[in-house]
């Protein structure tokens, strides 16, 4: 670890003393009537008790950049938060909200812009050893679960020992918690230094561990590290006899396969809007209430959440978050437009901006653009295909390069994204002459009667795009392109096909290529999330060690050398900054993939009466600010 | 009777094991399964499903088995009365069903009843009445309302009502009814808001059945007996509703099987439109995510229906029709 940072950290451990010694020093903390209500009737512990020794305080450039949030205040409690949802028990939205990751990047992280900003969450101090191997954390004293059970290491070291190395419950070690972040990675291991310390060693450096930790994948505490083991030791064949927990293995008709209670009943961060997360205990904001139904996702506030604003009062201030089932995605748009809904930002699509805008005085709401977490659409190539053409006109980087010159971008934006977009990091400007003469270079000269460029070999060419039908605006700027790649002779077309369909014919490397977005945050490598969709048999043999797959061209496995190195960093430091320059030029000259559109623009949806809602910034960045949300009446 | 009645019902065997092989092998047809999937719909959002995840989910729910065993699995409970677990629902199907069986029979009867009391008289009055004013303009009506899907039909209404009277039709209970429990208070609150879905899902019902029972009322109306009642000067009222409107409502009868199973599946894209938590639309996600225990079960039983309505119906025709009776007693 360089010095600078060191310092910095030790500066932030101080002013997180500090507050919390003033905030001891005030012990003056406030909170929502309903729980006052519960304390008064002697059901709750008062508020002073429920809370860490040293709370997570959110002010201004907490959960959110203080540039996002200009009228940021001190919030008033109560109310209930409306939204839908079309999934059964999945709403995207509320499970963002509920994200209590052990140290958080906020702003600067969440925009993807870097992750300098590492921050306290569950735990309230880390350290991290000089050669990035050793993780050493600490859990807020006096931290308690959702039923007041205190949080300790005890949870921890359940999570490892009992689930971790338990290899019923975990046949497959998961490759975030290996050294390096790569499937041959050694396992993590775990070491409690007292009732509120532990520490994560690995054999390799992975300072790219703290930021799986905060938002790779968005997952959270609940994922890997921290479980409540007071509630989950009922289900463990350890702690408790199948005789014990035969009414809930019947209950499930089940007979001894205890560990698929286990798992029902171990609730991961995706999993809290499902009913048998009521009665597991939470460090969240809000936690399934047992009010809730098939057709509504009821959370109610957790009276010992850590976190309290600058005037000591608990958060969140919104008391109750609640969703309603709807049956399709469409009918989500039409509760909105009748008022029906206070926030949405996973379901709102731009192309139904002018619908929002229509409604938003009847319906009471606002609806405002801010910025894509992702690149919306970007085309990815199947480097492994099985044509031997096509991988020799693939192969040759002049090929990718010329598409990437041959995009008319300012057409996709303007038509598919109404304007709002930009020209990704590794774009190239509309150059059709230039591209046209690097394909004329690489042996690409020659036409068949059509007009279309034959390969190198004189063989036919084409390029067939399936593209996942995810989203409509997928398919629309790839008709584009394959207008574009047309007037440099490449023969292309695209065909929408069933998400199911996609994701299967990725798996068995039949894909040739996708339209698909890219460029996800927290996405540190230089592949899609699936490397799968573009180098699949590349990818088998690095993550086998060279056993299985194919070995690959020299760029790629330069590629996978720049990877490893961005793990092995730790975010913010000087060699991961080089790393990630490294990673742009490389991907500027290789391009793996080509995106089509970078900065663009996705609708987030609020009630008229919400405030502390971010208006800038990152779309998913709003999700992450939740517990600051309050409604004014008016 | 009691012979035919047992035969038909011995019928029962075979034929449900024919359509649990066939309902299963339609949900396994498209490519990828459940987990495929799944994991797609959590892709969508950004969660990454670990290998360690998938392999758990795959052992859970039996994908690893081979497709035949599957099926012996599936069917071996569904004997005993276990439907399987829902994967996307992660919820014993049983449970699923058995909260949307209730509403989803009361739509049907209520549909059922609507249809049959606008479709009889307008029938019958079309055939007395033919090619009088009236008739031409049901005859319009009829085939408008046979024309138009009912899905698009639901949302042009629910468009008209909200930006002309600002009624929201979005759902079939009030916001504060929601997650109650029921009670005469819901009970009335749904009813302010059944009428419409009822309407549009009875719509193609109601035109298609006035076609029918105008046209097998002219048939019978020529026919010698109706002259012959005429002639012996019963009066017309009882000419018309003692002997052809009984032979004319027999394929109403006939159809009783079909009408649960129809309305099911028709009523699916109205009730995502309307929000109603009725079996069809659960049966259309279950389809599209390859839920196939969810699927397979709700097709059985929807088959199951309509194998033993259709016994109901041929039993009541027998019991209406003297002729279907006597025909039968002569063999």
């Amino acid at each position: 670890m360089t010095k600078s940072i060191r310092v910095k950290l030790m500066l932030s451990l101080c002013a997180i003393l500090i507050l919390g010694v003033a905030s001891l020093a005030f012990a003056a903390y406030n909170e929502s009537p309903v729980l006052a209500e519960l304390v008064k009737e002697g059901k709750l512990p008062p508020v002073e008790e429920r809370l860490p020794k040293n709370p997570l305080v959110v002010k201004p450039g907490v959960l959110a950049m203080p540039e996002n949030v200009p009228d940021f205040q001190v919030g008033t409690y109560g109310g209930t938060l409306r939204s839908v949802h079309h999934a059964p028990e999945w709403n995207p939205d509320f499970y963002i909200a509920n994200i209590e990751p052990l140290v958080a990047v906020i702003g600067e992280g969440v925009a993807g812009t870097g992750v300098h900003g590492i921050q306290a969450g569950v735990v309230d101090e880390w350290d991290v050893s000089e050669d990035n191997r050793v993780f050493t954390f600490h859990i807020r004293e006096g931290l308690k679960w959702s039923d007041g059970h205190p949080v300790t290491t005890e949870d921890v070291l359940f999570a490892y020992e009992d689930i971790l190395l338990n290899e019923t419950l975990t046949p497959v070690f998961p490759v975030k918690l290996r050294a390096g972040y790569r499937s041959d990675g050694s396992p993590m291991k775990l070491e409690v230094i007292d009732d509120y310390t532990f520490r994560v060693s690995f054999d390799e450096p992975y300072g790219g561990f703290l930021l799986q930790l905060a938002i790779n994948q968005w997952g959270d505490y609940a994922d890997f590290l921290i479980k409540p083991k007071h509630y989950l030791k009922q289900f463990h064949i350890k702690y408790t006899s199948l005789d014990e927990m035969r009414p809930y293995l019947d209950e499930l008709e089940l007979d001894d396969e205890w560990w698929q209670l286990f798992w029902r009943k171990d609730i991961l961060s995706n999993e809290r809007g499902h009913r048998d997360a009521i009665g597991c205990p939470m460090l969240t904001a809000w936690v399934l209430s047992e009010a809730s139904t098939q057709n509504m996702i009821i959370m109610e506030r957790n009276p010992y959440y850590f976190k309290v604003d600058e005037a000591g009062n608990q958060l969140p201030y919104i008391d109750t978050i609640s969703s309603q089932f709807v049956q399709d995605i469409e009918m989500m748009n039409v509760k909105v437009s009748t008022g029906e809904v206070d926030f949405m930002r996973e379901n709102t699509a731009l192309e139904k901006m002018p619908f929002y805008k229509a409604n938003e005085q009847r319906g009471g709401f606002r609806a405002y653009l801010v910025d894509h977490h992702l690149d919306p659409s970007t085309l990815e190539f199947n480097f492994t295909y099985e044509d031997p053409v096509w991988r020799e006109v693939l192969g040759d980087a002049r090929f990718r390069q010329a598409i990437n010159m041959g995009i008319n971008r300012d057409e996709i934006i303007s038509s598919v994204y109404f304007g709002f977009g930009g020209v990704p990091e590794s774009g190239a400007p509309y150059d059709p002459d230039r591209a046209n003469a690097l394909l004329d270079a690489m042996g690409m000269d020659k036409r068949d009667r059509d007009g279309y460029r034959l390969a190198p070999n004189g063989e036919p060419f084409s390029i067939l795009f399936e593209v996942g039908t995810f989203v409509s605006d997928l398919v629309q700027a790839g008709e584009l392109v394959v207008e574009n790649l047309a007037d440099l002779g490449i023969k292309a077309m695209v065909k929408p096909i069933e998400i199911g369909l996609w994701g299967q014919r990725i798996q068995t490397n039949e894909l040739q290529a996708t339209i698909m977005w890219g460029r996800d945050l927290g996405q540190e490598s230089p592949w899609p999330w699936d490397p799968n969709e573009i180098i699949p048999l590349y990818w088998q043999w690095y993550v086998t060690g060279g056993k299985q797959g194919e070995e690959p061209p020299a760029w790629i496995k330069k590629g996978f050398q720049i990877n490893e190195k961005i793990w092995a960093s730790l975010p913010g430091s000087d060699e991961y900054d080089a790393m990630k320059a490294e990673k742009l030029a490389w991907e500027q000259e290789f391009l793996p993939v080509i995106s089509l559109v970078g900065q663009a623009k996705h609708p987030i949806v609020t009630s008229a009466r919400l405030r502390n809602v971010p208006t800038s910034g990152r779309d998913i960045a709003v999700n992450y600010a939740m517990e600051q949300f309050f409604f004014v009446n008016e | 009777m009691g012979a035919y009645i047992i035969r038909r019902l011995l019928m029962f065997i075979p034929m449900l094991l024919v359509l649990s092989v066939v309902s299963f092998v339609i949900i396994q047809l498209p490519p990828g399964d459940m987990l495929t999937t799944y994991i797609t719909q959590l892709k969508r959002s950004g969660v990454d499903v670990s290998e360690a995840e998938v392999a758990r989910l795959t052992q859970m729910y039996g994908l690893d088995l081979p497709l035949h065993m599957q099926y012996i699995k599936w069917f071996g409970n569904l004997l005993r009365g276990n439907l399987g677990y829902s994967f996307m629902w992660q919820r014993p199907v049983t449970e699923i069903v058995a909260e949307r069986l209730p509403l989803t029979i009361f739509v049907s009867l209520l549909t059922t009843v609507f249809v049959w009391a606008v479709a009889l008289p307008i029938g019958i009055y079309s055939a007395l009445h033919q090619y009088s004013v009236f008739d031409y303009v049901f005859t319009f009506i009829g085939f408008l309302g046979l024309s138009i899907p009912g899905f698009l039909l639901a949302l042009v209404l629910i468009w008209f009502f909200y930006s002309r009277f600002g009624l929201n039709m979005t759902s079939l209970f009030s916001p504060e009814f929601l997650n109650a429990s029921w009670s005469l208070a819901k009970v009335l609150d749904m009813m302010k808001q059944i009428w419409l879905p009822m309407i549009i899902i009875g719509m193609s019902g109601t035109a298609g059945l006035i076609r029918t029972v105008r046209g097998n009322l002219l048939d019978e109306l020529r026919k010698q007996y109706v002259v012959t009642a005429r002639a012996k000067g019963l009066p017309e009222r009882r000419v018309i509703f003692k002997y052809p409107v009984r032979m004319a409502i027999n394929p109403l009868i006939s159809t009783i099987g079909w009408t649960l199973a129809s309305i099911v599946s028709g009523e699916a894209l109205v009730s995502i439109i309307f929000n109603i938590q009725t079996i069809g639309p659960v049966l259309l996600q279950a389809t599209l995510s390859q839920d196939m225990y969810l699927a397979g079960s709700i097709t059985m039983l929807l088959s199951a229906l309509t194998v033993f309505g259709t016994l109901v119906s041929d039993i009541l025709l027998a019991w209406v029709d003297p002729r279907i009776r006597f025909g039968r007693g002569g063999n």
